[in-house]
């Protein structure tokens, strides 16, 4: 009995305070909770069901609540459909309701079955949740079966129309006999999707009885409309004139629509100028499309088909333009026909590079008397070979067509030397070959010479250390002093640019993060990539997340963008976070 | 009253020990939920500035009690003896406020009587203003929201000789009973307009209880003072801490304060007190 009283009075209370809600809803925090929204979701499509308003009221609610933005546009779009649903729901018993009205209702429902899908995808428990994504499917069955019976009794009085329940092919025709009463000119029948007119058909029937045949749109003819195969349900809608009244009546016909099957045969390593064989298979000949190749950003048609045979064999030379070194996709299109959508298939493929034959002689050490050594390339023809080294080290060519030369000289008496060789083909046949060697020189004349220039240093300084040291002091203190000074200028200028050069929000968000233990940015960070290296790692409850990443949301936009955000808005957001801190280390 | 040198350095020491004492507990950080000096978020010191404080269970006898609205939050189960002034006073007339963490609820409604099991946090995604502070709304509460702190949700068992729990606010249509604690909805966990506050009925007496552990604390006293006035409907607000009795520290600093600030005369007279007495021993001890 209380349980009953508290619910009436629930539902009448949520009428009364649904502005406080709304206000409330609007300053809360993003929902992210992706579960909850779809029990929330089943929640609305019971009270729906059963044509209770207070689904009404939770739909306004939820449609105001900021949500995550990956589910954004599907909440929105969910909550709008039901608050369609009951805004027709309330001009049925009126008759103010169009046919068309609730046929484009039953589409629009359609958005609550993938924002169900898309909630149980996000989900952090996306088992679980199946259930209650398959209850909300089934339920919204039930609403749309609602509505199928509302149109029923939509304009069936006058215009009699039978036609055989199936599910037609495309292009099939569809008999429909038509009866009209006494007075009425039947006069044209109409296919639409939506609101989208995609046929029509002027009838010439003499009598009040008439026989007509609707083509099924064919795949080509919806391509633009039907994005996944299934099964699809037209509007059939017949018009007669009864005296100066226009009579519609209005029947669904369901098309089943599929892809094509196709399949795409290729290697899957290959090297670059290589002619590989590439098999396409399709269940049914005749299609069109092209086969593209994708290497890094790069898309572009390697090959275009006017007319598929059910096994093709395509001779491809994996080279450039269309492919480069790496990772590529080759992707299949197909165009639609009159029975198939249109369709896509990929297949990867290594693409791996093409190097010309090369021979490099170098040792691993270099005992030299001056510091000077030779390596040794030798190559086909024609190509560029460039020798590089470490900064100390002067190369010469000293000869070369096939056999090239290099003479290395390093002035300092033993040193590590990274060498690189690499070798071009100007003509693009073969990619750069790139060949890393290291070395160890030693210069037996440099090295005798830093010996002797150290014994007669520690000579003539000898006797002189007070000297030495006073000079050594004073220059020292003079050069950290300057530099101390130049990294404290440096250091101020890069601070007052990353700290946001004067928001009032960032000043607040650093200092957040040094309360939370964290440091500034680094002169190369973004204030994102800080974010994830520094501050996130930092926190470990949700909630103090979620805070920080929306406060970092409104630092970036008070940053970057012409509008300033509100500094209380980021004080709030500022002694949340502390207290929930506080919390938890309680 | 002349005293030697020895004896003078003997009182200094002993007053600058004494003004010490109550300078350090002065200094003492307040740091103590629903204690009427602490300001922080559930500290009660808005409350404090704006009602009457109740310090021991000795004092809570001589009020009238027809008179007065009690506001009973602790930040633990309080042992009975503490509780037990405010269940006469409400026998006789009172009115009470019951709010706090689960222990201290829980543990109030079976020592009423009523017994009550903790069942989880109560979430509201929906109608979340700050960080755990949820919007609420009292049936017959007219327009105005309930801002409550961290609510939880509680099962009732069936009443016993007459003593029943009713439901009296929800934290909004699409709250949700966080059974399995990670702050998240799971399946099967229990969704809907959850109960968050409770009126008890005591022949014409009411115990209003919310299961929450903020609602007249300091963060949420400025939303909330205008129900606490219609609650009390012109009777007098007390506080009551005579539970802080169980943190001498605490208490003692409680004594030397009023709700309006520390009180100068209570210092006066305590200061001067003690320089009688030390001067009246050391006398005494010299004539010895």
């Amino acid at each position: 009995m209380m349980t009953k009283l508290a619910e009436a009075w629930l539902a009448i209370a949520l009428i009364v305070l649904l502005a406080i809600f709304r206000e409330a809803v609007a300053a809360s925090y993003t929902v992210e909770d992706c579960t909850y929204l779809l029990a929330v979701l089943e929640k609305v499509v019971d009270y729906a069901l059963v044509a209770d308003s207070r689904g009404l009221e939770l739909s306004r609610i939820l449609l105001e609540a900021p949500t995550s933005p990956r589910v954004a546009q599907l909440h929105r779009e969910s909550y709008l459909a039901i608050i369609s649903y009951y805004d027709v729901l309330s001009r049925i018993p009126t008759g103010g309701v169009s046919f068309s009205e609730l046929y484009l209702l039953t589409v629009r429902l359609d958005a609550i079955s993938s924002y169900a899908r898309s909630l149980q995808t996000c989900s952090h428990d996306p088992e679980s949740s199946y259930a209650m994504r398959a209850r909300v499917e089934l339920k919204l069955l039930r609403l749309k079966q609602l509505i199928l019976d509302s149109m029923k009794s939509i304009g069936s009085d006058l215009l009699e129309i039978q036609v055989e329940n199936r599910v037609y092919e495309p292009g099939d025709y569809i008999a429909l006999n038509i009866k009209a009463p006494n007075g009425c000119r039947l006069r044209e029948v109409s296919l639409y999707h939506g609101l989208r007119l995609i046929s029509g058909v002027d009838l010439n029937c003499t009598s009040q009885d008439c026989i007509a045949h609707v083509k099924a749109p064919t795949a080509d003819q919806v391509e633009d409309v039907v994005k996944v195969e299934g099964t699809v349900k037209f509007l059939l809608q017949v018009e007669a004139a009864c005296g100066e009244a226009h009579v519609k009546a209005y029947r669904f016909i369901s098309v089943q629509y599929q892809r094509p099957q196709i399949l795409l045969d290729a290697p899957t390593v290959v090297s670059r100028g290589e002619k590989v064989n590439v098999a396409i298979h399709s269940e049914i000949g005749g299609l069109r499309g092209v086969l593209l190749a994708k290497c890094g950003v790069n898309e572009s048609v390697v090959a275009n088909f006017t007319q598929l045979d059910r096994s093709q064999l395509i001779e491809l030379e994996v080279d450039r333009p269309h492919f480069t070194p790496g990772y590529c996709v080759l992707k299949l299109c197909v165009n639609a026909t009159s029975k198939t959508l249109p369709h896509c298939i990929e297949r990867s493929i290594m693409v791996l590079p093409r190097y010309p034959r090369v021979s490099i002689i170098a040792l691993q050490t270099h005992l030299t008397a001056t510091g000077a050594f030779e390596i040794a390339v030798q190559t086909e023809r024609g190509l560029i070979v460039r020798v590089k080294g470490s900064a100390l080290a002067i190369i010469a060519e000293s000869s070369g067509v096939e056999e090239h030369t290099y003479t290395i000289f390093t002035p300092l008496p033993v040193v590590t030397l990274d060498i690189e060789v690499s070798i071009e083909d100007p003509r693009g046949w073969y990619d750069t070959y790139v060949h890393e060697e290291r070395v160890v020189v030693v210069n037996a004349l440099s090295l005798t010479a830093l010996i002797v220039a150290g014994f007669l240093a520690i000579t003539a300084l000898r006797e002189r250390e007070r000297v030495f040291t006073i000079i050594l002091k004073t220059g020292g203190v003079r050069v950290s002093r300057g530099l101390r000074e130049a990294v404290k200028k440096a250091g101020e200028l890069i601070v007052s640019f990353k700290l946001g050069l004067g928001s009032k929000v960032a000043e607040l968000y650093y200092d957040l993060v040094r309360k939370l233990g964290g440091r500034l940015p680094e002169v190369h960070e973004t204030l994102r990539e800080h974010f994830y290296v520094v501050v996130e790692p930092l926190v470990k409850s949700e909630l103090v997340k979620r805070l920080m990443r929306r406060f970092m949301s409104i630092v970036e936009k008070d940053l970057y963008s012409p509008r300033r955000q509100s500094v209380e808005e980021a004080e709030e957001i500022y002694e949340g976070v502390l207290s929930a801190v506080e919390r938890s280390e309680q | 009253m002349r005293l030697r040198g020895q004896s003078s350095r003997v009182l200094l020491a002993v007053l600058l020990a004494i003004a010490a004492s109550i300078a350090t507990i002065l200094a003492v950080p307040t740091r103590l939920d629903y204690y009427v000096l602490d300001q922080g978020d559930l500290g009660h010191y808005k409350l404090g500035e704006e009602s009457s404080w109740i310090l021991s269970t000795r004092e809570l006898d001589s009020v009238e009690c027809k008179g007065v609205l009690i506001v009973a939050a602790a930040p633990r189960r309080v042992d009975p003896k503490y509780l037990a002034p405010i269940n006469r006073c409400v026998e006789s007339g009172a009115s009470l406020v019951l709010y706090g963490p689960p222990e201290f609820v829980v543990g109030y409604l079976e020592d009423l009587g009523v017994v009550a099991h903790y069942r989880g946090e109560v979430f509201n995604p929906l109608n979340t203003t700050h960080e755990r502070v949820v919007v609420a709304y009292l049936e017959g509460g007219g327009a105005a929201p309930l801002y409550i702190y961290s609510p939880y949700s509680i099962s009732v068992e069936p009443a016993r000789g007459g003593v029943a729990l009713e439901p009296y606010g929800y934290a909004g249509p699409l709250a949700f009973i966080d059974e399995v604690p990670n702050e998240l909805y799971d399946v099967g966990e229990p969704l809907g307009a959850l109960p968050v506050a409770y009126i008890l009925r005591l022949g014409d007496r009411l115990i209003y209880v919310f299961t929450a552990r903020g609602v007249f604390t300091n963060n949420l006293y400025d939303y909330n003072s205008k129900l606490l006035r219609e609650l009390a409907s012109g009777r007098k607000i007390l506080v009551y801490q005579a539970w802080v009795q169980e943190e001498l520290a605490l208490y003692f600093k409680i004594l030397l304060y009023t709700p309006r600030g520390i009180s100068p005369y209570y210092v006066v007279a305590t200061t001067l007190l003690s320089i009688m007495v030390t001067v009246y021993v050391v006398k005494q001890i010299r004539g010895g």
